[in-house]
């Protein structure tokens, strides 16, 4: 009878697929580990199904194979068919995405892409402008080594140059893994704040007037102009790099360390991020703990391309919680139930104020 | 015999110099943490197993040395482990019914003859695929080709996560039916 071993075989490939999702609750993995105790197949079919799934991964697909429909709204900037990334950045885990990158960029001196491969021009240094407006993070390698991994509706701008690294994140959230170069240091602007390393990984996420900064290793420094009176100098803040003689306020932040800086409030104290939770957004989850409602908004608007706006009374709201990114859309009907506010829509746009 | 044999423990190779020892101080302790994770504390045991798989690719090593040796040593610990667990099904009191039809290869050689599937393998999948409904057959590159999440596939051919991982298992266990249908299992020598 072959029925148990379909059955064995077909649960394994579900179990497989599952474990690789994003959502697996330690109930999930409870009951995988249930199955595979029940009967030595299982495990052998599980071990096949993983053989069978690397295996897949190392095949060299003719094109056809490789089509994808381009996607149904706009700004659809797949191509038809790409190669895929190295084979180590696939096993080494789900959240490597090389595709889905739009380019737009003057010259290339710096910057090798992947996967369409490098482009070399003899030209001055010019800032490289990368804008994700696919619908997965897209991660992207540069010419020092290091990696820029941007999230959703996110932009950044790269200029290298021999003396130093340079990025400026414009809008969104960005895990970069800088290679170390002691003697080019790596300089992050963004939002009034200047994040500077030699060698480590790190997050940025900005929003609105707010960014925040969380490491996974090494160590980095955060500085801001002084926040005078709530008023920072707005040239300063935008600015790649800021004008000599402004007042700074900086701090050292650890490995899985978080801090927060606004226009408002300067920059606030480290805090101690929850493990994994420091760039969850590339694997298409966001997690928040305590965390401003305007922030989230800022998330939800960037995620979802929708501009609901929020009422200042409500903006010190905080919440907590784990959201799938494919799911951020519903978060205006969740939030009520969760915090003392209602969406107006008698506006031109939904509006969340704080509950009568 | 070359199947899983815990008494056949060789001298710890990250002792030495060279390729193999660099390998193993790299890798050891990841694969031995993977399978742990996925099969547990054995039997068989997870150190044993990842230290079979290293002594295969020491053997290797020295004729052929495989191109990418990481996803040589992955494969090499699954099919020990899958060895393993065929030896215990058939000690398995309700195991005969299942005996000796997961794969069709046996188990003279457990090492990986490649990575990666080419030739009449290649040809085989690809026809599975090209057989399957499109938006599997997408969401399966997606994920498999471009690395995507479950969720990101699906969200991108406009499907929910529960039926992007639907789709994956299905389009995987298609593969796998076909490849063992036609005697030609995947990451073992051989295939008879």
């Amino acid at each position: 009878m072959g029925h148990r071993l379909d059955a064995a075989r077909r649960d394994a490939h579900s179990w497989r697929a599952r474990r690789e999702s994003d959502v697996f609750s330690d109930k999930d993995e409870q009951d995988f580990r249930r199955w595979m105790a029940e009967h030595p197949a299982h495990a052998e079919a599980f071990a096949e199904a993983e053989v069978v799934w690397m295996s897949l991964g190392e095949a060299e697909f003719s094109a056809d194979i490789l089509e994808i429909d381009a996607p149904k709204k706009t700004g659809g900037l797949w191509s038809n068919t790409f190669s895929g990334p190295a084979w180590g950045a696939r096993l080494a885990g789900g959240a490597a995405v090389f595709a889905s990158l739009a380019l737009v960029f003057v010259t290339a001196q710096f910057f090798t892409s992947e996967p369409t491969g490098p482009v070399a021009v003899e030209a001055p240094p010019t800032a490289l402008v990368l804008s994700n407006s696919a619908s997965t993070p897209s991660e992207y390698e540069l010419a020092d080594g290091s990696t820029l991994t941007l999230g959703i509706g996110s932009n950044a701008e790269v200029l290298f140059d021999s003396t130093q690294r340079s990025v400026y994140l414009d809008r969104g959230e960005a895990l970069f893994e800088v290679a170390s170069l002691p003697d080019r240091p790596f300089v992050v602007t963004t939002g009034g704040a200047e994040i500077r390393v030699t060698g480590t990984m790190f997050e940025l996420r900005r929003r609105h007037d707010a960014v925040t900064v969380g490491v996974v290793e090494g160590e980095v420094e955060v500085s801001h102009a002084l926040a005078l009176s709530g008023v920072v100098d707005e040239t300063a803040s935008q600015d790649w790099s800021r004008q000599e003689g402004t007042l700074m306020s900086r701090t050292r932040l650890q490995s899985g360390e978080r801090v927060r800086v606004s226009r408002s409030e300067g920059l606030g104290e480290p805090f101690t991020a929850e493990a994994g939770q420091i760039g969850a957004w590339r694997s298409g989850t966001l997690i928040y703990l305590e965390t401003p409602l305007s922030d989230v908004i800022s998330d939800l608007n960037r995620y979802a391309g929708s501009s609901i706006t929020l009422d200042p009374a409500a903006a010190g709201l905080t919440l907590s919680g784990t959201f799938d990114v494919s799911e951020i859309h519903q978060l205006p009907e969740i939030l009520p139930l969760a915090l003392p506010v209602e969406i107006d829509t008698t506006g031109d746009t939904e509006r969340i104020v704080l509950r009568k | 015999m070359p199947g899983y044999d815990p008494e056949g423990l060789q001298p710890d190779p990250s002792a030495g110099s060279g390729e193999l020892a660099e390998l193993y101080r790299q890798y050891f302790d990841e694969l031995s943490d993977s399978l742990r994770a996925t099969y547990g504390n054995g039997p068989p045991d997870p150190e044993d197993v990842a230290q079979h798989a290293f002594e295969r690719l020491g053997r290797r090593m020295d004729e052929a040395p495989p191109e990418r040796p990481k996803g040589f040593l992955w494969i090499c610990a699954r099919n020990i482990i899958m060895d393993a667990k065929r030896a215990e099904r058939v000690r398995h009191r309700n195991g005969s019914e299942v005996e000796n039809r997961f794969f069709v290869g046996s188990s003279d050689s457990l090492d990986p003859e490649r990575v990666f599937m080419a030739g009449e393998q290649l040809r085989l999948v690809e026809d599975v695929l090209r057989q399957m409904p499109k938006r599997r057959r997408q969401i399966f590159v997606l994920a498999r080709v471009h690395g995507l999440t479950p969720a990101a596939a699906g969200k991108r051919v406009g499907v929910s996560r529960t039926s992007a991982v639907r789709h994956i298992a299905l389009a995987t266990e298609e593969i796998a039916k076909a490849l063992a249908a036609a005697g030609a299992p995947i990451g073992q020598v051989g295939g008879k």
